[in-house]
């Protein structure tokens, strides 16, 4: 294929800007004589592991710097003396003082708060990191705090952590994916390792592809989103995986009733290579098979996952990273059965030009596929598979400059190839298959930013990214007619195309800002803006998204997606040693071309989906209340998020605003753990959120022996489920402290939905079983009990 | 080495539940529903007119009487329908005629208080049922030992054109007749371009199971197939969806298509469906 990355004019006038953006940075950094750099790596004394996210804070300046996410930091500072305080939450505070008179390496391990040793001098004294940081609407969650939060069937998981944050909300349980600041789920960037996950779920939406043994951090951004990511309107999640262990071999297994575990970690190059393999298999189906009538004896229901990643450190300028997930859901009877999985790979090289200019380079491939079976044998059935496919790469520099200026840039890559499907239908022998054509684009990205220190108390970090998106041949374009909003858009003629042939291009500038004011040392107000765009939507008209959801590319008929987000928020820690993190936030999203579906869409095998489709406007804005414990005996995190999310698109609801489907009100979440002594510590989860929007019929007809509901006013959304809430306890027992101990073991129970209660997943409308001339409305549940577990940790 | 194990002991209840519930919703208008499904089967045709009801009412269905209602086909013939005084108008034969000939549209025309309304469609030829077996075991799948049958229908789609069918079948001449029971088929498959000209499908010749109502020995099984339009077709399928539209992945409610349309008159707007097929029939005894 020959495609050149930005072939329009007008990249050119862009770029012309870009240059001298660029200028005019580097005349702000001087290149003083009398400067020196400290740089290295921030790591974690038991597997080396490198740490992301750790705050560096030179007690002298009050400069505040953050580890990347490879674990490196870099500052630029004059020749003098230095203390530099390292501090992550879930570790010791380490105090290291520096006579700079020349470039120094400082590779430092930080100390699991657990495993304090005496050596290490610890300060007591908080350094207010979130008030700090530029960052907002940013959210970092450690394992361990998501491994303390009482889980359904006793497995911690990632994703349902994250809906109990600030500004993030589903539309029930079970639901696939999650809702940000108003974006429908397929607006949430997805990482793992760098690569996209375009399907974040097992079993539907009950449990995450993430294998919390396998993840090192998860970082959720809402808003003020630097300009290194793209592609996507609402948020990115960012998840890393481990490393592995470069100092000594380590198992961490597990069995449960809904999975087992098994990973394996260790050097390959003792502190210089090393490597993790993770691996999961539920079983409920397994477990289930004697409670099964005999017509679901051979019903699978089951998924399984692998994590594996190894790294390499050639030498002190040169590391490299592959890793790679794979994972599927497999549901069925022998007659009927659908599965499907995500797999990424990512192969990653961190180059260090010098101690000021770091460079990471990621390629990655990713595919999501799903594929429908009916039918016993090859012989009589249907089958039918769909795949999205995508290659990147994308190199990006981060040069420190001096104490007051890191300016980053980059270029990102990534080609789809969206197959919507091949249907193979047979019977008696005879086959036939129909096949959707193959989808091609390509989606280029090139950002700069600097991170700028005015003065002592503010920090601007201001950035460019500019995107582009060639939706390409080989395949073909569909002509579509105008019609009246709201019946399918009636196909006018196919156009098709050559190998590498253009036929449709969008270009974006997408400027990011965000400011921060320190008001004192123990409060700050930061302010941002993000514009993104978003070439890639996932076609969904069910009130949960279904795994056979197809994914879309933008394409001369569908546009691609825009949002302007505003945020201002006010941080403030509170306590003796600002133990307690608050922070009160208001945004404002605007989005343009989000799309909706006319009645009755056809979205599944069709050719002519396109003209199924309506595009819109959105709009959401809200408050959003956090505050934080992470130290003492009672830890944990309270959430409360007041928002509106509405969307207008013509045809529906009689072409006024309606309220999204995740369209929630009040949303609190609370979320608790106390350490009544050593040994003893409970956690509690607290959920209530108004109830999510639905619509009802208001009158009914009768053909044949069936009763239609049918509504005279075209409403959307017009009356709201009852509110849902929730709450979860756990207990854990853990044994008395003994010195060396090689055994460690302890048990933690669980109860999911203490008190039973019953939320509206839907309301859906039905004939009575037992006299079908009435009809009535059904509240469908999905967790309607209490469900205990139980479960024994142990390690030695 | 350190080595960590995790054992974990959970007792599961994966609990779905569901629970009728009363709510208070606003009354929609009242509209004319026509409920036309004739065939080209000898013997009197009937055509259903009603007024439309609230949703929570759930007083039983009132005709709407008075109406004249007559069918006119592309050949000219007229068939009027006479009224019943409950709803219900018929059309009764003259010595052999039949409706719904093969390649023939029909246009209905009803007038109701002073409104008169219309609706056309047409007859397309049907495969017919060419065999129902039985296989012991459960009602859909390969046979189990069990004192169940289940039953499979075999016809074979014509080549060439899209060819729409709508599939009615009974237990001891009961119909099946829950919006779960629907069975509409385009080339003898579910949904999709693709198929054509082949023996109807697996999943669609099992398609006449019920799970909970299940065939035993010496039951009879009545399968009917019906020649429809694409559009009686999306009528059904976006029917079913709505009167099954439950669970995790329900669908915003929509209203489903209507082929009735007002032609003059200041009444009340029109719903419903009118449709035509040929038909042909098969009955096996479960042995």
């Amino acid at each position: 294929m020959h495609i050149s990355l930005f072939p329009h004019h007008s990249m050119k006038i862009q770029m012309r800007k870009i240059a001298l953006l660029l200028l005019l940075l580097s005349s702000t950094i001087g290149f003083a004589q009398d400067k020196f750099t400290i740089s290295g790596y921030v790591r974690s004394p038991e597997g080396g592991e490198e740490i992301i996210g750790a705050t560096i804070q030179i007690e002298e300046t009050g400069t505040v710097l953050t580890s990347n996410d490879y674990g490196f930091f870099s500052v630029t500072l004059p020749k003098g003396s230095y203390t530099l305080i390292f501090s992550m939450n879930g570790f010791d505070k380490v105090e290291q003082k520096i006579e700079l008179s020349e470039n120094t390496k400082l590779n430092i391990e930080l100390l699991k708060t657990v495993t304090r040793t005496e050596e290490i001098k610890i300060t007591v004294k908080r350094k207010n990191d979130n008030i700090k940081k530029v960052d907002m609407s940013t959210i970092q969650l450690d394992i361990k705090s998501i491994q303390k939060m009482p889980a359904l069937l006793g497995e911690p998981d990632v994703i349902r952590s994250i809906q109990t944050l600030p500004g993030v909300s589903t539309v029930g349980e079970g639901a696939t994916g999650f809702n940000v600041r108003g974006g429908n789920i397929d607006q949430n960037l997805i990482l793992l390792d760098e690569a996209p996950v375009f399907n974040s779920s097992h079993l539907f939406g009950f449990f995450s592809v993430f294998n919390p043994d396998a993840v090192k951090s998860v970082k959720l951004i809402k808003g003020g989103i630097s300009s290194q990511y793209g592609g996507r309107l609402s948020s990115v999640l960012d998840v890393r995986m481990k490393d592995g262990n470069k100092k000594k071999f380590q198992v961490n297994g597990g069995l449960g009733l809904i999975f087992s575990r098994l990973s394996i970690e260790g050097p390959i190059i003792k502190n210089k290579a090393s490597f993790i393999i993770a691996a999961r298999r539920s079983y409920i189906d397994i477990l289930a098979k004697p409670f099964l009538t005999s017509t679901l004896k051979d019903a699978k229901f089951y998924f399984y996952d692998l994590t594996a990643k190894t790294n390499w450190e050639i030498d002190n300028r040169n590391k490299i990273y592959l890793s790679g997930y794979m994972g599927r859901d497999v549901f069925g009877t022998s007659a009927f059965g659908f599965n499907w999985g995500n797999s990424t790979a990512t192969l990653r090289w961190n180059h260090l030009f010098n101690e000021k200019m770091f460079m990471n380079v990621t390629t990655y491939y990713s595919n999501y596929d799903y594929s429908l079976d009916a039918g016993a044998s090859d012989d009589d059935g249907f089958h039918w598979k769909s795949n999205v496919i995508n290659y990147a790469i994308k190199p990006e520099v981060t040069y420190y400059a001096n104490s007051n200026n890191t300016l980053k840039f980059g270029l990102q890559s990534t080609l789809y190839n969206v197959k919507p499907g091949t249907a193979t239908f047979s019977s008696a022998g005879q086959s036939n298959s129909f096949t959707l054509a193959d989808k091609y684009a390509i989606e280029s990205g090139v950002y700069i930013e600097n991170e700028q220190k005015i003065g002592s108390r503010i920090i601007v970090v201001y950035g460019l990214r500019y995107s582009g998106y060639q939706f390409t041949g080989p395949g073909k374009s569909y002509n579509y007619g105008d019609t009246t909003a709201g019946i399918a858009k009636p196909l006018l003629g196919t156009t098709d195309h050559k190998n590498g042939e253009i036929i449709t291009s969008y270009y974006n500038p997408e400027p990011r800002l965000s400011v921060k004011f320190d008001v004192d040392d123990k409060s700050s107000i930061k302010a941002s803006y993000n514009r993104m765009a978003q070439y890639i939507h996932l076609l969904s008209n069910t009130a949960a998204s279904t795994p056979l959801d197809m994914w879309s590319l933008s394409t001369n008929n569908i546009k691609p997606q825009l949002a302007d987000q505003f945020a201002v928020g006010y941080f403030r820690n509170f306590g003796t040693k600002h133990i307690i993190e608050t922070s009160a936030e208001v945004y404002y999203k605007w989005m343009q071309n989000q799309l909706d579906y006319i009645k009755n869409a056809a979205l599944l095998l069709n050719e002519k989906y396109e003209g199924d489709l309506l595009a819109g406007n959105g709009r959401s804005y809200g408050l959003e209340l956090y505050a934080k414990k992470s130290e003492g005996r009672l830890t944990g995190w309270a959430s409360y998020t007041f928002s509106r999310s509405e969307r207008k698109v013509a045809s529906i609801n009689q072409d006024n605003w309606y309220p999204t489907r995740f369209d929630k009100t009040h949303n609190l979440s609370l979320i608790l753990s106390y350490s009544i002594s050593k040994r003893v510590e409970v956690s509690a989860n607290f959920v209530y959120s108004t109830g999510v929007p639905s619509t009802f019929p208001n009158s009914k007809f009768a053909v044949q022996t069936y009763i239609i509901p049918y509504t005279d006013n075209d409403a959307r959304n017009n009356f709201r489920v009852s509110p849902y809430h929730r709450l979860d306890l756990s207990i854990t027992l853990k044994p008395k402290h003994k010195e060396n101990r090689k055994f460690y073991g302890e048990w933690v129970a669980s109860v999911y939905n203490v008190y039973a209660r019953q939320n509206a997943f839907t309301i859906y409308f039905q004939t009575d079983p037992k006299d079908p001339s009435k009809t009535q409305a059904v509240r469908y549940t999905i967790i309607g009990v209490a469900i205990p577990s139980i479960s024994y940790n142990f390690n030695f | 080495m350190k080595s960590l194990l995790y054992l974990s002991a959970a007792l599961l209840f994966f609990t779905a539940c569901e629970k009728v519930i009363t709510m208070d919703v606003a009354e929609g208008k009242q509209q004319l529903v026509v409920d036309g499904f004739l065939t080209n089967e000898a013997g009197a045709q009937k055509i259903k007119l009603s007024v439309s009801q609230p949703y929570f009412d759930n007083s039983s269905i009132t005709g709407a009487t008075g109406a004249t209602v007559k069918v006119i086909s592309s050949a000219n013939d007229t068939f009027l329908f006479s009224d019943n005084n409950n709803g219900e108008y018929t059309w009764t034969p003259v010595g052999n005629d039949t409706l719904c000939k093969i390649g023939l549209t029909y246009t209905l025309h009803v007038s109701y208080k002073g409104s008169s309304y219309e609706s056309s469609t047409d007859v397309h030829p049907v495969p017919a049922v060419d065999s129902i077996t039985f296989s012991k075991g459960g009602s859909f799948g390969p046979p189990s030992a069990n004192s169940t049958y289940s039953a499979q229908f075999f016809a074979k789609d014509s080549a060439g054109q899209d060819d729409y069918c709508w599939i009615k079948y009974y237990r001891n001449d009961t119909l099946f007749s829950t919006a779960s029971d629907i069975l509409v088929v385009v080339n003898g498959a579910l949904n999709a371009p693709g198929a054509d000209g082949f023996e109807f499908i697996v999943p669609v010749r099992y398609g006449i199971n019920n799970f909970s109502k299940p065939y035993h020995l010496g039951d009879s099984v009545k399968v009917e197939i019906l020649s429809i339009t694409e559009e009686t077709w999306q009528f059904f399928n976006e029917a079913q969806t709505q009167m099954t539209n439950g669970g995790l992945f329900a669908t915003p409610p929509a209203n489903v298509r209507t082929n009735i349309k007002k032609t003059s008159g200041d009444g009340i707007s029109a719903i419903g469906w009118f449709s035509t097929s040929a038909l042909l029939r098969r009955t096996e005894t479960v042995k």
